[in-house]
């Protein structure tokens, strides 16, 4: 166990990892890292493809076995307990994608019976702004429609903390802005949420605190601001022409690489 | 319980708005099945006619001899053991024989004029035509050349056919075929039907999204199953209405109880080839993988389980393998109820060997499922 990070327990931590390790034939995915989220906080995970973002999250939405370390999520042991641990989680998955044939509002409402949820498929629909296209197939929806539904999918059950690994991937900058106010808001239901991403900027604007995260390890964490405001003390210069530092700067920083190749 | 109806309900309305899926699962076995009711695979053989000799002397003997082939060795109808013209008959009627000539008392003796009555199922014209065609030319022709015969017998105009028709039941090759078809389908709807929707399903993510919610595999694949044999047995019911108004075959003669002692060989047959199609699934990675796979299993028995090609024509050695296959015994249980009206109750071994396979499909169906 990292003692280093770990911090001592509080009331409202939600997600708590301590030395997560993961291999996959030998090949090391995530390498001992540990970490918290609390009630009401966005907590980023940055890195590049392949850095064990999506196999940390995956880990804790109970679809993959760890290793080594542990990992709660409420209090519950996510290999332990991971059937009740999934009912108390909200899960947007990087490769989304629900029945083709079945409409917005027979998509939520199956997800709603399958988490013994009450919540009604039009509020959920509601909080991402896809009430009116209830009756439509899930075929005929845009990319960023498709993300919006599986958020409303993951509010189903009132989750206690909601997982996000990569949501605006692949969208354009305008379904990417609707889908960061989106996420904004979800901050003041007083769900944990943690959040996968490649794009510095989402960090930025999205995040808490960030975890910066290469070849299976926590390089640093804390706010986007700490982080940028440590470069800035050290006095080292921008990647970028206007010469503001953003979280690029630190990745370049910590790992001698850029983040998007 | 509410998981369960929740996706049968979802699964219902995802097939039903599937067109191009319901179109196919209808359209190809109806093609089919109306194809091979277009062959006749026993025109190609000799026709299956029994003989009662009433006469009993030289002649006659030389006639039946002619006509076995006991000369030049080239049968020229398929002579039955019998010669009990009731015991034929009945054959006429079971489909077993085409017809029975029976050669009158007096038959050849010098200066009578016979007549050689050829009773044949009025649902064989064809090869009743064909086989008075032959007796024509064997009395006409080479009865006259054979040196055995008695010169007093040698007289002109002998001896004449006549034909009488009687309705049997047999229903010859389409009667066959159509169970068979009907049996088929079942395996392919089944088997193709989970392996597809659940490799694209994999694919696709959806399933991952499945697993990450609180519900055991069980719940979904229950609902899966559950849409799959309803449409089994709606498309059962469709393939044998077409084949019995298009084809003109009967479907079970005389015993309507029949279209309820379907449904539950139509669940077991069906349970079967899904659960093997999720095993498939299961152990494929990709479409293009899958489809392959489930040919292999596919094929073979579509050729060797007596769907549209006889045992008969198949050599033994096979046929004892074949026995064994899962198609054979749900085209077994199928043929001999809807052919021969026999109740579900007396098709123990077809049954049993139906169950031991869908408890082996279960259980590799159980080990090779995944979620991604």
């Amino acid at each position: 166990m990292t003692a280093t990070k770990t911090e001592s327990p509080s009331k409202d931590i939600v997600i708590q990892v301590r030395d997560l390790r993961k291999s996959y034939n030998g090949l090391v995915a995530v390498d001992g890292i540990s970490f918290d989220v609390h009630h009401g906080e966005i907590f980023g995970m940055l890195g590049p493809n392949g850095a064990g973002k999506t196999t940390t999250v995956e880990i804790l939405e109970g679809l993959r076995d760890l290793d080594g370390g542990q990992a709660h999520i409420n209090g519950l042991d996510v290999t332990k307990y991971s059937k009740r641990v999934k009912g108390v989680i909200g899960v947007q998955l990087q490769q989304n994608a629900f029945f083709d044939n079945l409409n917005l509002y027979e998509t939520v409402q199956l997800f709603a019976t399958l988490y013994d949820s009450d919540m009604s498929p039009e509020e959920a629909l509601e909080k991402v702004e896809l009430a009116e296209r209830a009756k439509s197939q899930y075929r005929h929806l845009s990319g960023g429609q498709k993300q919006r539904l599986s958020i409303a999918v993951a509010l189903v059950n009132d989750p206690v903390a909601m997982f996000l690994d990569e949501p605006t991937t692949g969208l354009d900058p305008q379904a990417r802005r609707n889908m960061w106010d989106l996420i904004d808001g979800l901050r003041s239901e007083g769900m944990a949420i943690m959040l996968t991403t490649h794009y510095m900027e989402e960090a930025e604007v999205l995040c808490d605190r960030v975890a910066v995260i290469d070849h299976g390890n926590i390089v640093a964490i804390d706010t986007p601001q700490a982080l940028i405001d440590q470069l800035k003390s050290r006095g080292v210069e921008s990647v970028r022409k206007d010469g503001v530092l953003t979280l690029e700067d630190v990745f370049i920083d910590l790992t001698g690489r850029s983040l998007v190749e | 319980m509410r998981i369960y109806q929740a996706f049968i309900i979802a699964e219902l309305k995802m097939f039903l708005r599937d067109r191009a899926a319901l179109f196919w699962t209808l359209a190809f076995p109806t093609v089919m099945m109306v194809v091979f009711g277009l062959f006749n695979f026993g025109g190609f053989e000799p026709p299956e006619i029994g003989i009662v000799d009433r006469a009993n002397n030289d002649a006659s003997k030389v006639l039946v001899s002619v006509l076995k082939g006991e000369f030049d060795g080239e049968p020229l109808f398929n002579v039955p053991d019998s010669e009990h013209e009731d015991v034929l008959r009945d054959d006429i009627f079971e489909g077993d024989i085409t017809g029975v000539m029976v050669i009158p008392e007096g038959f050849g003796e010098p200066g009578s004029t016979s007549v050689i009555d050829l009773t044949y199922d009025g649902r064989s014209a064809q090869e009743a035509e064909a086989a008075r065609t032959i007796l024509s030319q064997v009395l006409d022709g080479v009865f006259k050349t054979v040196a055995d015969v008695p010169p007093e017998y040698r007289v002109e105009n002998w001896a004449t056919v006549s034909l009488t028709e009687v309705a049997g039941r047999g229903q010859g090759y389409k009667g066959f075929v159509v169970p068979g078809i009907v049996s088929l389908s079942i395996m392919q709807s089944a088997l193709f039907g989970l392996v597809f929707t659940l490799v694209r399903l994999r694919n696709q993510g959806v399933l991952k999204r499945l697993h990450a919610t609180p519900i055991n595999p069980r719940h979904y694949l229950a609902g899966l199953l559950f849409t799959r044999i309803l449409l089994l047995i709606m498309q059962t019911y469709v393939l044998l209405l077409v084949g019995i108004f298009v084809s003109g075959v009967e479907v079970s003669p005389g015993y309507a109880m029949f279209w309820l002692e379907v449904i539950p060989l139509i669940i077991l047959g069906g349970f079967g080839f899904a659960a093997l199609g999720l095993a498939v699934s299961g152990i494929a990675k990709t479409e293009n993988t899958a489809a392959p796979l489930a040919n292999i299993i596919t094929l073979p028995m579509m050729f060797l389980s007596g769907v549209f090609i006889p045992h008969s024509v198949i050599p033994d050695w096979v046929v004892n393998i074949a026995r064994w296959l899962p198609l054979t015994f749900l085209a077994d249980a199928m043929r001999a109820m809807v052919n021969s009206g026999e109740t579900l109750f007396i098709q123990g071994a077809s049954l049993l060997g139906l169950l031991v396979w869908a408890a082996i499909s279960f259980v590799l169906a159980v080990k090779a499922f995944r979620w991604e």
